[in-house]
């Protein structure tokens, strides 16, 4: 038994070596999450005071940056990405960069507060594109998230490997780095015709049963080091469809509930405020379509106005 | 205890889903549970062990739906029981009661959990069609994983104790871990209770050897399942769920693909089974034999799912006259073990189909014996062997191909329509990738030919011989490349075995 033991553990190690290799080979840098490095680039480099939107892939879809940045006066700066990368992972990379006169809107999806604080397999991909952010890693839970997506992680990179031998670089992809613009925001999909997502849940995947403090404390957290370095901080609600919210008001309520009563900054309306008609909608419940995008900042930006008279 | 009956009862209902974390052996809870089992048994002592897997047994089959485990205990124990009266009694009326007994009682378990629903849809169809507003009811209720396997499993023992074959399994335990044991459980080999209830009570050391040979055999089998099985799957599934979308080649790719579905998925259940039972050091018996290079139908049912062949020659076609009867009555026993045999595959009119396919193969393979080698002999054939051997090869795959589109269609229609179309509908400019895309088609095909290559090798050479006589090195490339081969290129996608269904 020794000896198989003993085998099978040399096997396993050369197996094990074998995927941390093809996970630590060259990527490419072209895909969606890759455009982490030009937005952590332009947040670095832009001079405060800047307006800086921090949350998932709804920011990305549903904010027009340069609009924004017409209508309030400050530079933009959108961090929007994904959701599986996890809030902790979101606020921990820009909290660095936020400072005296700096405006941050947060506005996290709700998955975030049902089981995707510490981030979920989109984690590894945004390191893999963007190594510097392990320097956000803080905790045990997304080391050992990273480390149970890796052989899978490993195994998909190695077939996009393959297949990719001989092929010529997608041009017009929609999920890209080249589709978003120099803010952040996506622009291939304005135009575009979007999904039918009438019966598109809003939690498809397994969501933790009660709301995560720890998403809350972790905002407040966020909120405490910003406004300590002389930063205004305001959270919004993310867009998500009208059909959606009545679907699932007692979660996204019992969100609000927590964060009304817990959230240390101004929170800018209700989850109501932040719905929209379906056909505003482009691939996935929190994605806005050209229009939606459109509707979304005019609010924003009218949202924003009152706000900061105060 | 009417309120728990009445829990199991409604566990069996169709709203009560099954557990989406099966401990399936193609998921991440198998790699756990079936170290653990096999350290865990090694670990303790003898006389302990049938309780350990036992236990896993139950646990493993309760993994999908707790209260399956109440028609497991019904029909290990009716099979018990039966079996202690009939040896206790030599009045041959009272044995046969005993027998009846059982037979009904697992059968009227099958028939009501697998077939009732169908039969009594079609008498409603047939009663509306001849204008009478009858409705038979409909079953709401949960097939069973495995369920015609254990059964038949318990009913050769049952048969096999009536016939005097062999005495009643007096320990309780050992018998249900026969009808119960996890390897084989859900999807076979339908082991005979006079080679497997011996084995539970010896005592196997742990033999470095033999682990390791049941460890490759489980790698095989992954590698059929992950790796072609479940990627030729979504190809078959795309076409055959609505067939009337595609011309003749993507139907004739997803036909192909089909059947190395079903073979690699079904032998790769059986080569995960039976190497698992042999880490442990039981020995189950061979399910496939490379039925894809059979030269006649009759080879292809000595080489394709042995167990369920066997089983049907044994207790139901000899039991009918077998071949000692008159001709027409020979080939009539072989027509009816077939349709039912297809019957045994599913509640679906299809499968009846393909059985009834491969009994009319059959009977007409017999029938034109004497005249096809006179054929084979004027074409110049019979001097030249390997042609006609290759030949031969290539009209039984034809067949079993066309027989596969009934055994796969989703309903008669559909298979009437692909059995057309494949031959009529020819568009050579259609994309035929599909939605598998190129990338995965050729991963596919790729590994059907790896596939064929270690079969065609495995007739001329024992490979795990071939490759234990191998330098150290040159070993351990090839274990090495095996395994990540399997772990690149499989489809994690946790799909489930397609005979669990039946």
């Amino acid at each position: 038994m020794i000896q198989l033991a003993v085998k099978s553990i040399a096997m396993l190690t050369l197996i094990g070596l074998s995927f941390i290799a093809i996970t630590l080979a060259p990527v490419d840098q072209g895909s969606y999450l890759a455009s982490v490095i030009d937005k952590q680039a332009r947040l670095q480099a832009t001079e405060s005071p800047k307006l800086v939107l921090v949350g998932g892939s709804n920011l990305s879809f549903g904010v027009d940056s340069p609009r924004l940045e017409r209508e309030l006066g400050y530079p933009v700066v959108n961090m929007g990405l994904g959701i599986n990368a996890g809030l902790r992972f979101i606020l921990d990379s820009v909290i660095p960069f936020i400072n005296e006169g700096d405006i941050v809107i947060l506005m996290p999806e709700y998955h975030l507060f049902y089981g995707l604080y510490e981030g979920d397999d989109e984690l590894l991909d945004v390191l893999e594109a963007y190594p510097p952010g392990l320097r956000y890693i803080h905790s045990l839970r997304q080391l050992y998230n990273i480390a149970r997506e890796l052989p899978m992680h490993a195994k998909l990179k190695f077939n996009r490997m393959l297949r990719s031998i001989g092929r010529e670089p997608d041009t017009e992809c929609l999920y890209c780095r080249k589709a978003l613009n120099a803010h952040g925001d996506l622009m291939a999909h304005l135009g575009m015709k979007g999904k039918d997502l009438s019966d598109m849940q809003l939690f498809r995947r397994k969501i933790s049963k009660q709301v995560d403090v720890n998403a809350v404390k972790g905002l407040n957290r966020f909120i405490e080091r910003a406004q300590s370095r002389g930063a205004r901080v305001f959270f919004m609600y993310a867009s998500i469809p009208r059909k959606q919210y009545g679907e699932n008001k007692e979660k996204i309520e019992a969100v609000a509930s927590i964060l009304s009563r817990d959230l240390e900054a101004p929170i800018l309306g209700t989850p109501q405020d932040h719905t929209y008609d379906l056909k505003y909608f482009f691939d996935w419940i929190y994605h806005l379509n050209g229009e939606g995008r459109e509707l979304r900042t005019t609010q924003i930006i009218a949202w924003m106005r009152e706000a900061l008279k105060k | 205890m009417f309120a728990g009956f009445a829990r199991v009862a409604a566990g069996l209902y169709k709203s009560e889903q099954p557990h989406l974390d099966a401990v399936l052996f193609n998921s991440l809870e198998f790699l756990i549970f079936f170290p653990l089992v096999v350290l865990a048994y090694f670990a303790l002592p003898y006389r302990y062990r049938w309780m350990l897997l036992l236990a896993a047994s139950y646990y493993f089959y309760m993994s999908w739906k707790v209260a399956y485990a109440a028609l497991l205990v019904t029909t290990t124990v009716v099979a018990y029981l039966a079996a202690l009266w009939m040896d206790g009694t030599e009045d041959p009326r009272r044995r046969r009661h005993y027998l009846i007994f059982s037979l009904v009682v697992n059968l009227g378990i099958l028939f009501v959990f697998k077939y009732f629903n169908l039969f009594a849809d079609t008498g409603t169809i047939l009663a509306q069609s001849l204008g009478a507003g009858f409705h038979f009811p409909h079953l709401d209720v949960l097939l069973p994983v495995g369920i015609s396997f254990y059964t038949f499993q318990t009913l050769s023992y049952s048969i096999d104790v009536y016939r005097g074959e062999r005495r009643s399994e007096r320990h309780l335990g050992i018998f249900a871990l026969y009808v119960s044991f996890f390897p084989q459980l859900v999807a076979g080999p339908i082991e005979r209770s006079t080679t497997l209830l011996p084995q539970f009570k010896k005592n196997f050391d742990f033999d470095y050897r033999r682990v390791t040979d049941g460890l490759k055999l489980m790698a095989w089998g992954f590698f059929k399942k992950l790796v072609i099985a479940d990627r030729l799957g979504i190809y078959v599934d795309q076409v055959y769920n609505s067939p009337g979308e595609y011309s003749s080649i993507p139907l004739i790719i997803a036909t192909v693909f089909f059947a190395y579905q079903i073979y690699c998925d079904f032998s790769g259940y059986s080569d995960i089974a039976i190497g698992a039972a042999q880490v442990m050091g039981y020995d189950l018996m061979q399910n496939f034999r490379q039925p894809y290079f059979s030269k006649n139908i009759q080879e292809f049912w000595r080489r394709w799912h042995v167990s369920l062949s066997t089983w049907f020659r044994d207790y139901l076609y000899i039991p009918l006259g077998g071949s000692r009867t008159t001709v027409s009555r020979w080939y009539l026993n072989l027509f009816i073990v077939f349709v039912v045999s297809g019957l045994w595959h599913g509640a679906n009119w299809t499968f009846v189909m393909w059985g009834a396919l491969h009994g009319g193969y059959l009977v007409f393979g017999l029938w034109t014996r004497k005249w096809r080698a006179k054929l084979a002999s004027a074409c110049g054939l019979s001097s030249r062997p390997r042609l006609h051997k290759l030949i031969q090869i290539s009209i039984t795959m034809g067949l079993v191909l066309f027989a596969w589109i009934f055994f796969r269609a989703n309903t008669i229609g559909d298979a009437f329509y692909v059995a057309v179309h494949v031959f009529t509908d020819f568009d050579f400019g259609a994309d035929f990738y599909l939605e598998l895309g190129a990338y995965e088609f050729w991963i596919g095909t790729v590994s059907i030919f790896l596939l064929e290559c270690v079969h065609y090798m495995q007739r001329q050479v024992r490979v795990r011989t071939f490759i234990a006589e191998r330098p150290a090195w040159l070993r351990w490339s090839l274990y090495y490349a095996s395994i990540m081969y399997v772990l690149l290129f499989a489809e994690f996608g946790g799909a489930k075995f397609i005979y669990f269904q039946f």
